[in-house]
This record gives C-alpha cells, structure tokens and sequence, in this order.
C-alpha cells in the first residue's frame, strides 16, 4: 500500500513546482490584491492573475507550451496527427498536377480548453471584438460638438514615439520597441493587438503594465497637470457645446470608418468594429444588438481576454529583465502622453483666444476612457467648483482611441509585413 | 479587399541608429495628426452644414416666447403674442402651482418661455441646487 501511495504521488504536481513559480505566485497575489482589495481594474486584473496563476501551476490538459529555440515559451500551441487522405480504391488514378494541395485527413488534435480560447488573442479576434463593445458604450457626441480637440488626442501620441526611442536605446528590437511604447495610448485592447503581432514573446507583459498603468491613471496623472498649468489656465470655462444630431453621428462613424481605413490601413480591424459598435449604438433600430454588444460580447471577451493574457504570463518569460524595463517605460510613455496633451491644449490656446481650451483636458487623449476624462474633470472642480469639464473632456479622450488604433496602424504597417 | 503595404519611409531595421529613430517618430507623429486632422477638417464641414440646416429651420419656425395672460405689459420692442402662442390655461395653472410650491407666496410669473438650446450645463447646475434643498 505504501508503494502505491509513493507511486500515486510521483503522479503529483509538487514535484514540478520551481522557485520561479512562486515567485510569480507573489506577482499574482499583487495583482489580486489590486484589484480586489483597492479596486484597480479588477475587471481585467482579475482574469489576468487567475490566468496567471495557471500558467505557474503544473497543469495538465489546460494549456500546452514549447520552448522556442529563441528561448522563449509559445502557449496555445496544437498537436495535430495528420495522415494522407486515402482516395477510394475504385476512383480512377487522376492525374495530379505538380501545384496541387495534398489533401490531409486529421487523426488527433492535442489541446486544452485554453489553447483554444487563446486563439481569440493568437488570430487577433478578440482585441476588434472588444472595440465593438467599446465602439457601442462611446458617445462621440463631445467630439463631433468640438472637433478641434482631435488635436489633443494626436498629440496624447508623443508618448508612444517617445518611448519607441527609449526602449530602442535600451536594447529592444524595433518590433518590440513598438510593442512597448503603445502602452502610452492607455488603451489595452490596442496594447495586446499590436505586442501580439510584433512582439508576443512580450504580450504578458506589456498586457500587465498597460493595464496597471491604466487603472493607476488618477494617481499618475495629477501631478503632471499640475506642473503643467497655473491656477488661471485651470479655471478656464469652456464653451458649452452645441447639441449633435443624430445624423451627425451616424455620418461621423462612417466617416471616420473611411477616413481611417483610407489612411491607415492596417488599423482596419480595429476602427471598422469601433464604429460598427458606434453606428449600432446611434441608429436607434438594433437596441438588441447594441445590448448584446454593451454587456454580453464585451463581458464574456474580457473573461477570454484577461485570462489568456495570464496565461502568456509564464514564469520562464516573464521573470526577465525585459519586464522591469517594459514597466519602467510603460510609467514614462504614459508621463509624456499625458504632459504633451497639456501641453497642445496651451499651444492651442495661443491661436484661439476667443474660445480657449482648459489645458487639464489635454491629459485626456490617453484614451484610458472614461477615467482620464473624470480626472481631468476633478482636477477642475478642485480649482473651481462650478466647472464642469467631464463633458469637454470625453472629447480628446474618445480621440485617442482613434489616435491610438491609427498609431498601432502605422506601427504594424512598418514593421509587420 | 486586401492591402499589402510597407511604408517605405519608415523601414527600419532592428537594432536602427538615433537619427533613423527621430525620423521614424517624426513620420509616426505626421501620420497620426494627418489622420486626426483630416477628420476634424471634415468635421467642421459637416458642422458647418448642419448648423445652415438648423439656422434655416430655426427662422422658417415662430418665436415661442409666451406671456401669461395678466402679465405686465411687454415692451413695445416685443412682438405681441398671437393666438397660436397662448399657452393652454391648464399648463399655466400647473407652472404656477410647481412655482408656488418651489418658491412659495409672494411670485408673480412675468412670463413662461421656453429654455434655450445650449444651455445644459446651466440647467443641469441649477438642477443639483434644487436637488440639494428640499422644497417646503
């Protein structure tokens, strides 16, 4: 009986239990602690620890994993048993020409339910599913009613361009430069579209960073406006803006749709669900779809999408010195996003002196929606109780959405094909 | 249909020299601020269309400033109000009572007109001021 317990326990998980997985069973506790305990994006952190969690036990029949000879692990990866599709004995022997496809027939595919679900991440479905969502919950409203604050979702890029330069100088290929410096458009879905297709070896990380940044956005940015602006330029009060018809809406989502695909055209995935999710929304005749869009869709995404970013989370790669310097450069392109924002709404200013912008939207274009509206909105009210800028402020910070699915176009465009 | 293009002006190389990076940055940021700059352009055109619109439909229709019957008598400036603008006895009635209600004895309502379009922040600051008072 006793050999049989020693056998049964040879059969156990402890014994694949590495020191670097507890080290990011710590990781995990931080990020549930996060989310849980302080509330910090716990709609994404939570699925992202859960799944990392996984990534660092010794499962089986979850997730399978091989090592690349670049030394990084590739999850989600399938086993498949093919044999030569056997013709019937009675057909007649055709003639096969030398380009034609053999024909295969599959006898086993290995594979866990998340290497499955990882595939919404690995074929990019999930990323421009989640823009219809977001595309659907978007009022572009603001920004139709005050277009000129388009410029400040522009400018809220500097941060990615400037820290594509940082993280080349400390090392990173272009491609994974790339990846990295998108976290300064504060908009996940984007950040995991674009590492997977220059740099997934980097997806968990740059997942984490641009998430934690994101939910970090009323800490990091105040002191930023602060610097930035006087006491006068936080006071200012902005013209009320003009009623948008519902016309004007559903123009702008194909408009946009156009002008975007038109110019960039590798965001197309991600602009045309956008405003698909938009022109849904304000046409007023698909109330069903627009709900299953609202809730449904975008909720059960985030479970898939959070967890299968966790699972990229492996112990063996994300324990690299890449991640601390990925964490570092996530916190400055999200400090210059927000200081060159500020800082084209002043500019901005100096041309336009009968209808100035309060500057504490600027920091808005990081398209974190909608809490770096409410902040730039409380940072107001602290100046001057009677200002309401959260309205002025969803403008820039629907513009950097484009402004971000436009950059991530350009970056794919120059290093992707 | 599909769309295979490299820009050739911003290929780079994996490991690229600093001024191969400043003209990457420099192209990135021309391109996102063409493309948001474009749809602004484009945005002002259609405000300014839809703003004709609304400017000729707003002068094809009626001025709806009403007078309550018993008001003081508006000045000469003012066009009198015709028939159509009367506002029915009962919503003067009603209007009343919620005035009298919210602001107590001693009003006299001058005049009922309609709120103007743009002016929402106004309106929903004077709602939270009401809000925080309970009415006696």
């Amino acid at each position: 009986m006793l050999q049989n317990l020693l056998d049964y326990l040879t059969t156990t998980g402890f014994q694949f239990i590495t020191w670097q997985m507890l080290v990011m069973w710590g990781v995990v506790a931080v990020l549930l602690w996060l989310a849980v305990a302080k509330g910090f994006e716990p709609l994404l952190l939570v699925p992202i620890a859960f799944g990392a969690l996984i990534a660092n036990l010794p499962t089986r029949g979850v997730i399978t994993s091989e090592l690349r000879p670049d030394g990084v692990y590739e999850t989600a990866t399938f086993n498949v048993e093919m044999s030569p599709h056997q013709a019937s004995p009675d057909a007649p022997a055709a003639h096969t020409p030398a380009h034609a496809s053999q024909t295969y027939k599959v006898e086993k595919v290995e594979g866990g339910l998340y290497d499955f679900i990882s595939q919404g991440i690995k074929l990019e479905l999930f990323p421009p599913l989640i823009f219809l969502g977001v595309g659907a919950l978007t009022d572009f409203g603001p920004l139709i009613a005050m277009p000129r604050t388009l410029f400040l979702g522009a400018a809220a890029q500097a941060g990615l361009f400037i820290t594509f330069m940082g993280a080349s100088l400390m090392g990173f290929t272009s491609k994974q430069a790339a990846a990295i410096g998108i976290i300064g458009g504060a908009d996940g879905p984007t950040a995991i579209f674009l590492s997977n297709k220059l740099a997934p070896e980097l997806l968990g990380a740059i997942a984490v960073a641009a998430y934690s940044y994101m939910s970090l956005v009323p800490l990091i940015q105040p002191p930023i406006m602060r610097l930035l602006t006087t006491d006068k330029e936080r006071k200012i009060r902005m013209k009320s803006l003009r009623k948008v018809s519902k016309l004007e809406k559903l123009i702008f989502a194909v408009l946009v749709m156009m002008v975007c695909i038109l110019l960039v055209p590798d965001a197309s995935a991600l602009i045309a669900m956008l405003m698909l999710g938009n022109f849904l929304r304000e046409c007023g005749v698909t109330e069903r779809l627009v709900k299953s869009a609202q809730n449904e869709i975008i909720n059960v995404l985030t479970i898939f999408l959070g967890t299968s970013v966790g699972l990229t989370m492996r112990a063996d790669s994300f324990l690299a010195g890449g991640t601390l310097k990925i964490i570092v450069l996530g916190v400055v392109a999200f400090c210059v996003s927000t200081a060159s924002g500020v800082l084209v709404a002043k500019l901005m200013n100096c041309f336009s002196k009968k209808y100035p912008i309060n500057p504490l939207i600027g920091s808005a274009g990081v398209s974190a929606v909608p809490m770096a509206a409410r902040v730039s909105h409380n940072e107001g009210q602290k100046y001057d109780s009677g200002n309401y800028l959260l309205m002025h402020a969803m403008g820039p910070n629907v513009a950097g959405v484009i402004g971000t699915a436009v950059a991530a176009g350009y970056f794919i465009s120059s290093f992707a094909n | 249909m599909n769309t295979a293009l490299t820009l050739p002006l911003a290929a780079l190389p994996e490991h690229p020299e600093i001024s191969e990076t400043i003209s990457f940055q420099l192209s990135g940021l021309v391109v996102v601020f063409l493309v948001l700059g474009s749809i602004w352009f484009l945005l002002e055109i259609l405000g300014k269309i839809f703003a004709l619109r609304s400017k000729s439909a707003a002068s094809a229709s009626k001025t709806t400033t009403i007078v309550c019957p018993g008001a003081p008598a508006t000045p000469a400036a003012k066009p009198a109000p015709s028939a159509d603008d009367a506002l029915a006895p009962e919503l003067v009635a009603l209007i009343a009572a919620a005035v009298h209600l919210t602001v107590g004895a001693g009003h006299r309502i001058v005049a009922i007109s309609p709120m103007p379009h743009n002016a929402h922040w106004a309106m929903e600051g004077r709602r939270q001021i009401f809000a925080s008072h309970r009415p006696r």
